[in-house]
């Protein structure tokens, strides 16, 4: 799967919740940015770089919002 | 879960205040049964005019009356004797010429062929028979001697032949053979074998000390002070009860407000408080002195009692015997088994069970909950470490594809 498609995948299993698929996501997603940095230097890699990077950030923002939620229900 | 454990935690009170509400209501039946006790049996009490030589107690006799023990003759004694010589080793001297003695006790006998011919294996060897007789061996400086005692009082023969059957030497002494307790009573001659005599006079135990030429009389008279204080323990009780009742109601009622018990409870002791003689001059509980006030408070008002005349004490009698009878409903709230009280105790331990294992599952299902989160937590943590990872190669790769393609940094103005 291409970078894009993992980043897809990972951003809609970390606002889910689901950190089995995160887990397996990231781990895809690991391969996939290898790949994505072995290509020539291009503008288009350049472009996806960016877009993998905000995507990155997104995944973040599920995962806070994953754990404030999930953090209160332990504690509690 | 709160919830739960909220509504277990008032049953397990309200079981609480029924367990002490069924001792309050034991309590006051008892009392109030011993009040009935009194009036049916007019808390007659005996009484003997020479107590050295006779004690009289009464039990259970149901009226007034005197008796005359115009004469003891004899107090009963047990039967003891001993041995007519005495042996000078209790271990080896023969006792007997045959190695056989026969023993008499009463109309029974039995012959003992020795273990061993000496006092010692005699003593061992009548002890063993369980006749109704002790022996045993008293050492003096004259020697050994056997000693055979009646375990009971009253005339019986008590020999010890030498030989297999009765014809032979009389072993022991023959001056006390135990005596029967012989008296007249009303001019009746009696004779027993035992001091206490329980079955001349109906409902009056007494026993005999010693003898007496005198006369004694025994006298079976009512007690009053049986009964004031016997109406002291209703009060004292009754307001136990009724202060744990009262809790109960109103505004300030307990846990137990409602309650089927707690109702039944105050209807009952309205009739009791409240009861009326059909006859005699003593018709309620305020006549013998004891008062309710408006809250419901007993008291017992002894000026009041101590002004009653012999005649209202006997009426008095009659009327405690028939309110001593509400004793039986009382217990059936507060039997231990069947009893009301119990019953709904039963119903209680069984919701309480019953939520219990509601909590426990809960518990178990929070438990199972709370891992699971940590888990995920945990890979939430395992996750963002490697976001983090692939977040700077990431940054560093544009960062150098940047410098590559616009010589320049993607974060530098253009």
């Amino acid at each position: 799967m291409t970078i894009e498609e993992l980043d897809f995948l990972a951003i809609e299993a970390s606002m889910a919740g689901d950190m089995e698929a995160l887990e397996s996501a990231l781990a895809a997603r690991e391969e996939a940015i290898r790949s994505l940095l072995a290509l020539p230097a291009s503008e288009e890699v350049f472009r996806r770089i960016q877009g993998a990077i905000i995507a990155g950030e997104s995944i973040k923002a599920g995962l806070e919002i994953f754990r404030s939620s999930r953090g209160v229900d332990v504690v509690g | 879960m709160t919830q739960l454990q909220s509504k277990d935690s008032a049953l397990l009170q309200q079981k609480t205040l029924l367990g002490s509400l069924q001792t309050s209501v034991a309590d006051f039946a008892s009392s109030l049964s011993a009040l009935g006790k009194v009036g049916s049996t007019k808390a007659l009490s005996a009484s003997s005019s020479d107590s050295t030589v006779l004690t009289a107690t009464a039990t259970g006799a149901t009226a007034a009356a005197t008796y005359t023990i115009n004469s003891i003759t004899s107090a009963a004694t047990a039967a003891s004797e001993r041995s007519t010589i005495g042996y000078a080793d209790a271990g080896s001297t023969p006792v007997s010429t045959s190695g056989d003695v026969t023993i008499q006790v009463g109309a029974t006998t039995k012959t003992l062929t020795l273990a061993n011919n000496s006092l010692t294996s005699l003593r061992d060897q009548i002890n063993g028979l369980n006749l109704g007789v002790t022996a045993s061996i008293l050492t003096t400086a004259n020697g050994n001697y056997l000693s055979v005692s009646a375990n009971t009082t009253g005339h019986t023969t008590l020999k010890l032949f030498d030989g297999d059957d009765t014809s032979g030497t009389n072993l022991l002494t023959s001056t006390n053979q135990g005596t029967d307790a012989v008296f007249k009573l009303n001019g009746i001659d009696v004779s027993q074998p035992g001091n206490v005599v329980n079955s001349v006079i109906p409902g009056v135990t007494f026993t005999i000390l010693g003898p007496s030429t005198n006369p004694v009389t025994i006298s079976l008279s009512s007690d009053r002070t049986k009964l004031s204080s016997a109406l002291q323990d209703f009060v004292t009780n009754y307001n136990a009860l009724k202060s744990q009742v009262n809790a109960q109601v109103g505004p300030a009622a307990g846990l137990l407000a409602g309650d089927t018990v707690i109702n039944q409870l105050q209807s009952l002791l309205r009739q009791i408080t409240s009861f009326h003689g059909s006859s005699g001059t003593v018709q309620s509980f305020a006549e013998l002195g004891v008062e309710f006030s408006n809250t419901g408070v007993a008291s017992f008002n002894q000026d009041t009692f101590n002004s009653l005349t012999d005649q209202q004490i006997s009426d008095g009698f009659s009327y405690v015997a028939s309110a001593g009878k509400f004793a039986d409903n009382l217990t059936a709230f507060s039997d231990p088994i069947s009893g009301l009280i119990q019953v709904e105790q039963n119903g209680i331990t069984r919701e309480d069970q019953s939520l219990q294992t509601q909590i426990t599952t809960l518990n178990d299902r929070i438990s199972v909950m709370q891992s699971n989160l940590t888990l995920q937590l945990e890979k939430a943590d395992a996750a963002e470490a490697q976001l983090e990872s692939q977040q700077s190669a990431l940054t560093a790769s544009l960062q150098g594809l940047s410098l590559v393609l616009y010589g320049k940094n993607p974060n530098q103005a253009a």
